[in-house]
């Protein structure tokens, strides 16, 4: 029954597509995987290869009445871990002695497909790289080859049955693999469960946590005046730096797939100058006008000094 | 009483920082807000995962002890977790304006402001000139190649690395969908990894 409804909604999300993903298969398999990731209920442990560094992690994702749950737990030394549930997601890091706690990003628009394959193909070259075995799964391999310097590529080994990802690799710029992971099991279906969702629904039951007050919607005084191509605005707000309360404005654009976002505040004491890494992710950050602004993202260091070095202050809506 | 002054007091409570007036009227709250009753179980968690408790059994636990002794004796939490937590360092408190992380030893409690959706900013955008295609062959194999082993960020002061980081957790929330999957959150989870 699971398996039909399973089909049925493929069958339904290949008949939203427009008709040119339609026609483009390996977008039509990303766009199966974006759903997929959604609205299975799926569990499994996978490495995660960045330099010299191996991690072994372990993901439960479940659906229960149409609402997601998530939990990765870092399966080395500390026992790291992210939950993310439709209210918030929670970062702990015990070896750090850090949380965080922050409500959900909304998720207006997320009933229908997140990923826009025309955004995507602005950006990248979706093509299908044959089929194998993968965690002891079939599987169908999608690239998506980048049209520009400014973003990294993947290459996905997508499940044949799910379109759930089983390996992923991000891309630099000569092809070479930042990252990559791997699933080495992975059970999918609704019998997948997670032990925490109990309790954390029976510790929780009765009410969800008071929501956060809306953000403070002020229009940002600035000017992006050079955008890398297919990277398009997706969110900007005033709001708090998380454990520090210092206020910033935050913008995010996003190309399809990879994202950046861009700080803004007054200048503090430990702000980043030039680049810095962790894993693959870049940051870049510089002053301003008399403001300084870093920017972070699973992008070149030099699509992050794009985006700063274009940021102009807008005299019209200053303050 | 505001939200804020809620869970300044709850950390009080897990603290064992309340008087017995306090505390009885801190409970009786508890007992009739599901919001803040929620936010209690969600502290305890958090808790016990620090502290590098098993965090399922821990969970379970602590579910268990919120319901039952919301139920009955509730009072009884709030000695044992100053038996078992040490108090947070002072500056813990002001820093965070969230007195409930303290409670949790070293921790660190962030609330974010709810991030929301796109709203027409003015925000102009120049698209700069596309520069030449440099498409990335696909390679015939799956191969591991060994790059910078970053896994912390190389910051010139342990803060300027924490307040990287505080990006980092931040930006993964909206990196970490679509054809990412999990993948940024997997970033983080590893971040501080191989020390």
């Amino acid at each position: 029954m699971a398996l039909a409804a399973r089909r049925w909604r493929c069958v339904a999300l290949l008949c939203a597509l427009p008709a040119t993903a339609a026609a483009d298969e390996p977008m039509s398999w990303l766009a199966r995987m974006d759903q997929a990731l959604r609205e299975l209920s799926y569990e499994g442990r996978f490495v995660y290869v960045h330099g010299n560094t191996v991690e072994a992690l372990h993901l439960i994702h479940t659906v229960r009445d149409g609402r997601e749950r998530e939990r990765l737990t870092s399966l080395n030394d500390a026992a790291r871990e992210v939950l993310r549930d439709e209210d918030a997601t929670t970062c702990i890091m015990p070896d750090m002695g850090t949380v965080s706690v922050g409500p959900r990003h909304p998720k207006q628009g997320r009933g229908m497909l997140s990923l826009e394959p025309q955004q995507v193909g602005e950006a990248y070259e979706a093509r299908l790289d044959g089929s194998g075995r993968v965690a002891g799964r079939s599987a169908v391999f999608v690239s998506l080859l980048p049209r520009d310097q400014f973003r990294y590529g993947y290459r996905l080994a997508l499940d044949g049955e799910t379109a759930l990802p089983l390996r992923t690799e991000l891309l630099d710029e000569t092809g070479a693999p930042l990252v990559q992971t791997m699933f080495v099991d992975l059970r999918v279906g609704p019998e997948v469960r997670d032990p925490l969702e109990a309790a954390v629904a029976a510790a929780e039951r009765g009410g969800a946590e008071r929501p956060a007050p809306p953000l403070q919607q002020v229009p940002l005084p600035w000017v992006f005046a050079d955008v890398p191509r297919g990277f398009r605005l997706t969110m900007a707000a005033q709001r708090a730096l998380p454990g520090t309360g210092r206020e910033l404005q935050h913008v995010v654009f996003s190309d399809g797939v990879a994202s950046v976002s861009i700080y803004i505040g007054a200048p503090g004491h430990h702000d980043l100058e030039g680049e810095a890494a962790v894993g693959p992710v870049n940051a870049y950050g510089a002053a301003v006008g008399g403001f300084h602004a870093t920017a972070l993202g699973e992008v070149p260091p030099s699509t992050l000094r794009a985006f700063v070095t274009g940021l102009r202050r807008q005299p019209e809506v200053s303050r | 009483m505001s939200q804020k002054q809620d869970l300044e007091q709850l950390s009080a409570l897990v603290d064992g920082a309340l008087d017995e007036r306090q505390r009885a009227q801190l409970l009786a709250r508890l007992d009739e807000d599901d919001g803040l009753r929620a936010r209690w179980g969600r502290y305890h968690l958090i808790g016990d995962a620090l502290r590098g408790e098993p965090a399922v059994g821990a969970a379970l636990d602590v579910a268990a002890r919120v319901r039952d002794r919301l139920a009955t004796e509730p009072v009884v939490l709030a000695p044992r977790r100053r038996a078992l937590l040490p108090r947070p360092p002072a500056w813990v408190r002001p820093a965070l304006g969230l007195a409930a992380a303290a409670s949790l030893g070293a921790a660190v409690v962030v609330m974010m402001p709810r991030p929301q959706p796109p709203t027409g900013q003015p925000l102009a955008s120049a698209a700069i000139p596309a520069p030449e295609v440099n498409k990335a062959e696909p390679a015939a194999q799956w191969t591991v190649v060994q790059q910078t082993p970053v896994t912390r960020w190389q910051a010139r002061s342990p803060e300027a690395g924490r307040d990287l980081h505080r990006f980092l957790a931040d930006h993964s929330e909206f990196a970490a969908t679509g054809v990412k999957g999990a993948m940024p959150l997997a970033t983080l989870v590893g971040y501080g990894a191989g020390r």
